[in-house]
Parts: C-alpha cells; sequence; structure tokens
C-alpha cells in the first residue's frame, strides 16, 4: 500500500491546494518513476487537432468550443472557457503535404501592426492562417497549442 | 459528431465568403451535461475585451479575476439538447453583430453537417440565402 506523505518548505508557508474539477468526474495524476519539480511557467491552455480539407472536423480538442471555417487556409479556434490574458503563447501545425511539393507553413493570422493582430488573437479566440508562398492552403491535418 | 454546423456571413465584411461554425464535440458533451453557466458571463467577458481594444490597452489587459472565474463558479444552467447547444455556441462563438441584428436577408443558418458543400470552390461562391 502506498502512502501520501505531504512536507512543508522551511524556506516558506505557502500551501498545497488540490483542486477538483468543474464536473463530476474523478481524475487521476499519475506520476512518473523519478524524482522531479513541477514547472511554474505556465500551462497548456488550449489544444486542437483538426481535418483542415474538405468540410473540415475536429479529431480531438481540450478547452475548445469550436473552429470556425473562414476561408481557405484560415480558421479560427475559439476557446470553451476565455484565457485570463491575450498575451498567450502560441504553436500552429499542419501536414506538410502540397501536389506541387512546396512547403506549407502555418502561423498566427494578422499583419505587421500589432493592431491587425489584436482583433485576430483575443482571450476568447485565435485566427490561424496555412499556406505557401502561393496563397492559402488547406492541408489534411492542422493543429493549434496554445499557453499561457 | 455533432449533427449541425452553422453557416454565417459578416455584414461587416461583404467580399467575405461565407464562414462554417464547426462545434467541438468534447464542448457538447459538456452542454449536454448541464456543465455551462450562464452566456452572460462570456458576453461579460468579451465586452471588457473590446473595450479594451477600443481604448487600445489590449497588450497589457487582463481579465477580471471575479468576472473570468464565474465561468467556472456561476450556476450551471442545467442539460442542453444538442439543438440548444447549437444556438448557444452560436451566441458565444459568432461575433454578436451578426446574429442579434437584423438585416434584409439571413446572416447565420444552421444546417445538417451533410448540406455543407465540401468543395471549398462551390463555398466560397456562397451567399446564404433567405
Amino acid at each position: 500500500m502506498a502512502t501520501i506523505k505531504l512536507q512543508g518548505n522551511t524556506s516558506g508557508s505557502g500551501s498545497i491546494i488540490l483542486t477538483a474539477p468543474n464536473t463530476n468526474s474523478t481524475r487521476t495524476i499519475t506520476l512518473p518513476d523519478q524524482d522531479m519539480a513541477l514547472g511554474g511557467a505556465g500551462s497548456l491552455e488550449a489544444w486542437v487537432n483538426f481535418k483542415g480539407t474538405g468540410t473540415i472536423s475536429i479529431f480531438d480538442s481540450g478547452n475548445v468550443s469550436s473552429l470556425t471555417d473562414i476561408a481557405t487556409g484560415r480558421y479560427n479556434t475559439n476557446f470553451s472557457s476565455a484565457l485570463a490574458s491575450a498575451n498567450y503563447a502560441t504553436s500552429f501545425d499542419n501536414t506538410s503535404y502540397h501536389p506541387n511539393n512546396v512547403s506549407v507553413n502555418s502561423s498566427l493570422e494578422g499583419g505587421p501592426n500589432l493592431g491587425t493582430v489584436v482583433a485576430l488573437k483575443t482571450t476568447s479566440t485565435v485566427r490561424q492562417t496555412v499556406g505557401t508562398n502561393g496563397g492559402n492552403f488547406d492541408t489534411a491535418q492542422c493543429s493549434v497549442l496554445v499557453a499561457l | 459528431m455533432s449533427k449541425y454546423r452553422v453557416i454565417f456571413e459578416d455584414p461587416e465584411q461583404p467580399e467575405q465568403s461565407a464562414m462554417v461554425l464547426v462545434p467541438s464535440d468534447n464542448w457538447l458533451e459538456e452542454a449536454k451535461a448541464g456543465l455551462l453557466p450562464p452566456i452572460s458571463v462570456y458576453w461579460a467577458l468579451q465586452d471588457d475585451e473590446q473595450q479594451a481594444i477600443a481604448e487600445g490597452r489590449h497588450a497589457t489587459f487582463k481579465h477580471d479575476p471575479d468576472k473570468h472565474a464565474a465561468q467556472w463558479k456561476a450556476p450551471r444552467i442545467g442539460p442542453l439538447t444538442e439543438e440548444e447547444a447549437i444556438e448557444y455556441l452560436v451566441m458565444k462563438d459568432i461575433p454578436r453583430h451578426i446574429w442579434s441584428q437584423e438585416y434584409n436577408r439571413p446572416m447565420f443558418k444552421i444546417v445538417k453537417t451533410e448540406e455543407v458543400p465540401s468543395d471549398r470552390q462551390f463555398r466560397n461562391a456562397w451567399r446564404i440565402a433567405a
């Protein structure tokens, strides 16, 4: 039988708080078999993996309520719960296949001015653009990671 | 997978082709399980952020902690049917001016998934009919 040991820190008097999920589910945290320290560098706030061709569809997601298919190679990821701040980091990816073997890239959509980006990267939604140097392009699989 | 998609146009961007809203299955499960807060919780957050954008202070904007926490702390609205969940999603994820105002033709429609043309060229030329 395993035991749970809570140990204070002599350098501080902070508390440990474990918060239950906001559903009726029971969630299990399984730790790896090694010593480690948890980082304090924020967390993954939302993610989605989806099909960007044809009628787009979501393979799986976390904290995502919907996608908006804006146009060829342009998609909004809409968050289930709004983030605390719009200064989050994003990572976009896509499958690289293109009929002419040119590279296909994903990025945060926005012009050269910060003001252009603002409306497309809010605490509720973020816009991804996928394309080649020849224009926007739909790819078979796209993903978005959002960390704050 | 949801039976529905939402097709919408933005009257403020007349050159933009019709857009398609695709619900997340995970979110739909939460909606059906009755785990959503009142829609007004999201509108309050959207209003605060839009005001920050309009006033040019979005770069340092952070939500009020109490309003942000209301997403989890506000009383739940109870289980929704899939149809009710889609209507809720329209009000949450589609810009408000598209569905809250009357225009001389419909700006959005909830349709069956199979009714959305998969051919992009066709869809780019789409307009929502009355």
